[in-house]
């Protein structure tokens, strides 16, 4: 074959076939490329959707009725130390009775297990009082107690007469009251 | 129209097959640059003869002979010698060529030709030079007597003379050699023939003014005697010689030039057996006895055998033949025949009479139909001013040229075909990189998940808080329900309230509980006549219901995942006798009771605490 006619071919159709293949082939690669990426963004696109959907979804759950603003106080409240909370608490609304309705007369930390706080597995602490006062008086403290401190549930409660054979002494009523303070904070966080 | 040498770059080799390619180059749609000099539709004839020069033109389409063009007197110049001579020098030394007067007025005349063929795919320009004299015949040097590669042997001739003869004196530009391969002139091999190089300068200059112009100007210098020769010894018609002789010695061939007279052999059948060339004109003026002699040494014949005697020459009217009456007379049955060449044709083959020496010419256009049987045939179109293979070379062949076409063609269509490709591929891409999907950054997700994480992390504990934080038993609510069973005045005295919340069944997550209450007092049996409600579960369970309306606290209100038991006990059991009561009391309180209400929630009330598990 003669140079002329190598020169031709090889610079006439196999280098220009050799180049079209590799633009080709560079094309594709950047096709392919630019593809796989665009059907990744569609999928985040797509992602993304479903995302702000369900975000507007829980900002309007949370934002509704004031769900937020109660979630920041009953956190920060359980941050608060319990029995100081409880004492100040306790102080407030005795402090609202009429004068001799109500005494309190022990608090201190329940000993022994709490049945519902056992079964749940839910971290709590016990506090256990005495009062010794009218029947009144007492409903309208744990009333106000339970309205201020929402982790207190009722355990016991316990109201016999006051077993003195003075009459005056016989109408008053003696409460013994166990409240479960669930400790949650860290659990739900 | 400057060519690269064969050995350059392929890269420059297929530009300028490109540019060859070109239609404006017309080589590929003009088939006559690649036709021989005789095969061009125009054809320009020079017979030279020594200093003479005539002209003809000649149209193979009409096959019509006409007078050609005077051709203007050359002045030769080496090159960088500008004052030049009146006749061509020879020699070693510089490059000899045209003077730029002759160049233009040769160019002039070409031009005049060239005008009257025009342009297009037909035109093309054939001239021929026919060389009367200074034919050389030339043994090879010994190395290259064996030399079967004939083809070779020819391009060392061309390339490097003074290599294939062994002689290094020889002057390079003075001859053109060929190789004699036809002819057994007494010797074993082929032998050198040249003529004189003369005009070669004049033949470049044709060439390249060819080159120039665009047009297939194909030049060529035969020698006029080969071409003779070449026509005398083919077959003719009838497959027998033009000179085929009754004689059984053959003929011999006497062409006279002014400053040469060839002599050639042939044999019965009109066949070149040899060749011998004198150097000079055996004339007029020549005794009988000489002429003889010389034939008879020239020839290498025998005494008693000579074959025919033809002479020929083409200026007979102004010299006289020599004179043969001698060797007629020692050989009685010898014929002797003298013929003005230009009259020959029409003697020997009967055509009629044409104005050029078509022996010349007709010769060539033989050979080119093919092999006639004469080994001399293709001597006559020796053209000795060719190319040398290696500047030949440089021009690409016409299957070359039209693949060179074919693949401007292809890189065209690649060309067209990838940038259609690529803009498809380019315009989805721009289209993808346009979208809004593109837009959206894979983080912006992630920040948006992260954002939602933390959304649901805050809606999970909100509702840990709030399920925790529901109201399941409260104080207040627990000392509700006695004032609602019992009356002020109904009979019973309460002596004792026990309330208490127990765990019950768990049900993963969920935990359920009971809320228990238990009551114990006295019974004044009298007025206490209302007790079957305390023992009736359905009375209990809407009074609990009752209060769970009038208190908002509908957690206490049974539903279907509550369970009521109430359980009522009375029996006779006097109060024990202390000051704290009136006796009168302690007399009219003389029954106890008992009362244990049990309000059981279940895992799957929507009231159950939810356990440690689930959060």
């Amino acid at each position: 074959m003669s140079r002329h006619r190598k020169a031709v071919l090889i610079f006439g159709f196999v280098g220009p076939l050799v180049i079209a293949l590799l633009v080709s082939a560079l094309l594709l690669g950047v096709r392919s490329k630019v593809f796989a990426k665009y059907e990744l963004r569609s999928k985040a696109k797509e992602g993304l959707r479903v995302a702000t959907v369900e975000v507007e979804t829980v900002r309007k759950f949370l934002e509704s009725d004031g769900r937020l603003d109660n979630l920041r106080n009953w956190e920060e409240d359980s941050g608060k130390d319990f029995f100081q909370l409880f004492s100040q608490s306790l102080d407030e609304s005795m402090s609202q009775l009429p004068e001799g309705s109500l005494r309190r007369t022990a608090m201190g930390q329940a000993d022994g297990a709490s049945s519902i706080g056992s079964a749940s597995g839910l971290s709590h602490s016990r506090i256990t009082l005495s009062f010794e006062g009218n029947y009144q008086a007492m409903q309208s403290v744990m009333a106000r107690l339970e309205a201020k401190i929402p982790t207190l549930i009722l355990e016991d409660l316990e109201i016999v007469r006051n077993p003195s054979n003075n009459r005056s002494e016989r109408n008053i009523l003696l409460f013994n009251v166990t409240y479960i303070n669930w400790e949650i904070a860290e659990s739900v966080r | 129209m400057e060519l690269f040498p064969i050995d350059s770059p392929l890269i420059k080799l297929h530009r300028q097959a490109g540019r060859l390619s070109r239609r404006s180059e017309g080589m590929v749609a003009n088939r006559n640059w690649y036709n021989a000099a005789d095969r061009q539709p125009l054809q320009w004839h020079l017979l030279v003869n020594g200093a003479e020069f005539s002209s003809y033109i000649y149209r193979p389409s009409v096959d019509e002979w006409a007078p050609g063009p005077a051709v203007p007197r050359s002045r030769l110049e080496k090159a960088g010698d500008s004052a030049g001579g009146e006749q061509a020098r020879e020699g070693a030394g510089g490059k000899t060529r045209l003077s730029p007067e002759s160049r233009e007025e040769l160019q002039k005349v070409m031009r005049e030709l060239v005008d009257s063929i025009g342009k297009g795919q037909h035109a093309g320009l054939g001239i021929i030079l026919h060389m009367c004299d200074s034919l050389a015949i030339r043994k090879l040097a010994p190395q290259f007597e064996e030399e079967p590669d004939h083809d070779s042997l020819d391009q060392l001739l061309i390339e490097a003379p003074e290599v294939a003869l062994g002689d290094k004196t020889l002057v390079e530009e003075a001859t053109s050699w060929r190789l004699l391969s036809e002819v057994d002139s007494g010797n074993s091999g082929p032998q050198a023939i040249s003529i004189s190089s003369r005009y070669a300068p004049i033949v470049e200059e044709m060439r390249e003014f060819g080159s120039s112009l665009r047009l297939p100007i194909v030049v060529e210098a035969r020698s006029a005697a080969l071409e003779l020769l070449a026509w005398l010894t083919s077959p003719s018609e009838n497959d027998v010689s033009l000179i085929a002789s009754h004689n059984k010695n053959g003929s011999v061939l006497v062409i006279r030039y002014p400053q040469q007279t060839i002599f050639a052999i042939v044999n019965q059948q009109g066949i070149l057996d040899s060749l011998r060339i004198l150097p000079k004109a055996i004339g007029a003026g020549e005794e009988a006895p000489e002429v003889e002699r010389l034939l008879r040494n020239l020839t290498t014949l025998g005494d008693h055998s000579f074959g025919d005697v033809i002479f020929l020459d083409r200026a007979l009217s102004r010299t006289e033949a020599p004179d043969f009456s001698s060797l007629k007379n020692t050989y009685p049955g010898v014929s002797v025949r003298i013929f003005d060449e230009w009259q020959l044709p029409g003697v020997l083959d009967g055509s009629t009479g044409t104005l050029f020496p078509e022996s010349a010419f007709v010769a060539a256009k033989k050979t080119e139909k093919g092999s006639t049987g004469s080994p001399f045939e293709s001597a006559g179109a020796l053209d000795f001013y060719c190319l040398p293979e290696s500047v030949a070379a440089r021009i690409p062949d016409l299957r070359t040229l039209k693949l060179a076409r074919t693949g401007l063609y292809f890189r065209i269509c690649s060309v067209f075909l990838v940038s259609a490709w690529a803009f498809m591929i380019g315009s989805e891409v721009l289209q993808k990189l346009r979208s809004e999907e593109w837009q959206v950054l894979p983080s912006s997700v992630d920040e948006q998940k992260m954002k939602l994480e933390g959304l649901i992390s805050q809606r999970n504990r909100w509702r840990n808080w709030d399920d925790l934080l529901k109201r399941r038993s409260e104080g207040a609510v627990a000392m509700a329900l006695p004032l609602v069973l019992f009356g002020e005045d109904d009979g019973i005295l309460l002596d004792r309230l026990d309330y208490r919340l127990n765990s019950d069944l768990v049900e993963e997550p969920r935990v359920g509980f009971v809320r228990n209450w238990e009551f114990s007092g006295y019974l004044d049996p009298e007025r206490a006549r209302d007790l079957s409600n305390l023992g009736s579960e359905r009375k209990i369970e809407s009074a609990i219901n009752n209060l769970a309306d009038d208190l908002q606290s509908f957690y206490l209100a049974s539903t279907e995942e509550t369970e009521l038991d109430v359980t009522f006990q009375q029996r006779q059991s006097a109060m024990p006798a202390t000051t704290a009561f009136p006796i009168e009391m302690i007399r009219r309180y003389r029954a106890a009771f008992d009362l244990t209400i049990r309000q059981k929630v279940s895992p799957k009330s929507e009231n159950s605490l939810s356990g440690a598990s689930s959060r």
